[in-house]
């Protein structure tokens, strides 16, 4: 069972002082156009040599390093020159948490995470006869009858909570229309053209009852961010944000056969990290002022939102009215666009932005006074969830 | 017309379940302790038992959810096609098309009753399982 009162000299213990990421817009562009111009490896060095200039540390001050999914920890510390005491590979949460318990640990001192993915330039398929993932992952085993893609696993989800709570299309649309709308305010961001709704509801279903709309873009980009202790983390330029509270659990029962989808939506998983998470930080979710979901489709902000108790079970549709989402609202979602707008870059341009949400540094799209940030990610039923703030 | 349909995966845990397919019966592992599991393999998730029969199941079950395909994954699959996740009354769900007429708005809950296919692959014509509403002509 996980021990809260251990976990508790974590909190505010490990800051991330260092954030760096390429230029999504621009990156789309040139990827579609050709030909490539770089790899994975390549955003990734991008996004790695701007953290290092953000927080003002050197290259030989990194003796930790956590690769995300694409990269091997030998190459990237071979083409970075580091070879640390330390290194990982995981993907954008577990990189964080992972850096968190080495520096708490001792094991670094200065832990880089670097994350770098050419899938538009690629031509990677997330669905269909060549997705990844093998036997073993449900839409693949299930392909005699057409079933694909994390998106229509997703559309079946987001097809019961609909027939359950009688959720209107309108309702569902806010979370892609909050989150264009975020990303206008982004320059950074790859789709900034208006979206109304009309053009939302206009758009074609590619697994009913989601429209392109829900879905993420598929893109290249880099991101890398830079963590320490934060003691270390008071003698550097950057404003440290710290690391308060974590949760996690994970669902694997019965995962293949989809019941913690279609009849959990994840919300025993979520309930577990939730506890932990607010228990740790000591902080609820009233008192989060920038939230960042893993979104690579709509109904993950849905699940994510009431799995944490910002609504109450089935309240999705009342609790989204009048913009509370979007710039401006209550509970702002995604502020850079999230992966439906900014990027896909799975979760790790989400860190990005609530580290500069935290620092002030959001530009037109900052959420006034900002403190308390929180990231959930439920991605394969691995609910994990952080809470950054910058006032311990 | 036969329908066609990418191979069904069959490794080494799934290979006496789609030989029971062939013969138009869903059996699935169920273990001495009378635990069913699905997909198939190696031992049971409840209890750990590696000892187990296959069982044939009712073929009885009720609709959870489903989602309509709109944008063509594989060339064998004309769009827009229906894929619904069923429950089948011994517990484990199960994924397939829902074959047959479908006469009213679909609903959560609705019963549903299993029925067997034919379809061509490319490595020969297989039986499939598909879902049907429990009331309907097949």
């Amino acid at each position: 069972m996980t021990d809260e009162k251990r976990l508790l000299g974590l909190r505010d213990d490990i800051a991330i002082v260092g954030i760096g990421d390429t230029d999504y817009a621009e990156d789309y562009v040139r990827a579609r156009r050709g030909p490539a111009y770089q790899d994975s490896y390549g955003y990734a060095v991008q996004a790695f040599n701007r953290a290092l200039t953000d927080c003002g540390l050197e290259r030989d001050d990194i003796d930790g390093l956590i690769v995300g999914p694409t990269l091997s920890t030998e190459r990237a510390g071979e083409i970075l020159g580091v070879n640390p005491a330390w290194s990982s590979q995981a993907d954008a949460i577990n990189a964080v948490l992972q850096g968190a318990l080495a520096l708490h640990s001792g094991a670094a001192e200065c832990v880089a995470l670097i994350y770098g993915n050419d899938q538009r330039t690629a031509g990677t398929k997330y669905g269909g006869p060549t997705a990844r993932g093998e036997q073993f992952l449900s839409y693949i085993y299930y392909s005699p009858w057409g079933m694909t893609s994390q998106g229509a696993l997703y559309a079946m989800m987001i097809r019961r909570y609909i027939e359950l709570h009688k959720l209107r299309a309108e309702e569902l649309a806010q979370v892609a229309l909050a989150q264009r709308a975020f990303a206008q305010l982004n320059v950074n961001a790859v789709m900034q053209a208006d979206l109304t709704l009309s053009a939302y509801l206009d758009a074609d279903y590619i697994c009913d009852p989601l429209r392109i709309f829900d879905y993420c873009l598929i893109n290249d980009g880099g991101v890398a961010l830079i963590m320490t202790t934060a003691e270390r983390a008071r003698s550097l330029k950057t404003k440290p944000v710290l690391i308060s509270g974590i949760g996690r659990s994970e669902i694997n029962t019965d995962a293949t056969s989809l019941w913690p989808r279609l009849l959990d939506f994840y919300h025993s998983g979520h309930a577990k990290a939730a506890s932990e998470v607010y228990n740790m930080a000591g902080v609820g979710p009233t008192d989060v002022d920038v939230v960042g979901i893993y979104d690579s489709f709509s109904p993950h902000v849905v699940f994510a939102l009431e799995g944490f108790d910002f609504f109450k079970p089935g309240e999705f549709a009342q609790f989204v009215a009048g913009g509370t989402i979007g710039p401006g609202g209550r509970v702002p979602v995604n502020t850079s666009g999230g992966h439906l707008s900014e990027s896909y870059m799975q979760g790790w341009n989400h860190q990005v932005e609530l580290v500069r949400q935290l620092r002030g540094q959001a530009a037109q799209r900052q959420v006034e006074g900002a403190e308390t940030g929180q990231y959930i990610s439920d991605v394969g039923g691995k609910v994990i969830s952080i809470i950054y703030s910058t006032s311990p | 017309m036969m329908i066609t349909r990418p191979k069904p995966i069959s490794g080494v845990y799934e290979k006496p379940f789609w030989n029971y397919v062939q013969g138009r019966e869903l059996r699935l592992q169920r273990c001495d302790n009378g635990h069913f599991r699905f997909p198939p393999g190696p031992s049971c998730p409840k209890c750990l038992s590696t000892e187990y029969d296959w069982e044939k199941v009712s073929g009885e079950g009720k609709l959870i959810s489903w989602t309509v395909f709109h944008r063509q994954y594989f060339p064998e699959i004309p769009i827009p096609y229906t894929v619904v996740c069923g429950a089948l009354s011994e517990g484990p769900l199960l994924i397939a098309n829902l074959t047959g007429a479908i006469a009213k708005p679909l609903q959560v809950d609705m019963p549903l009753r299993l029925v067997f296919e034919g379809a061509q692959t490319k490595d020969g014509n297989w039986i499939i399982y598909q879902w049907a509403l429990a009331n309907s002509q097949v």
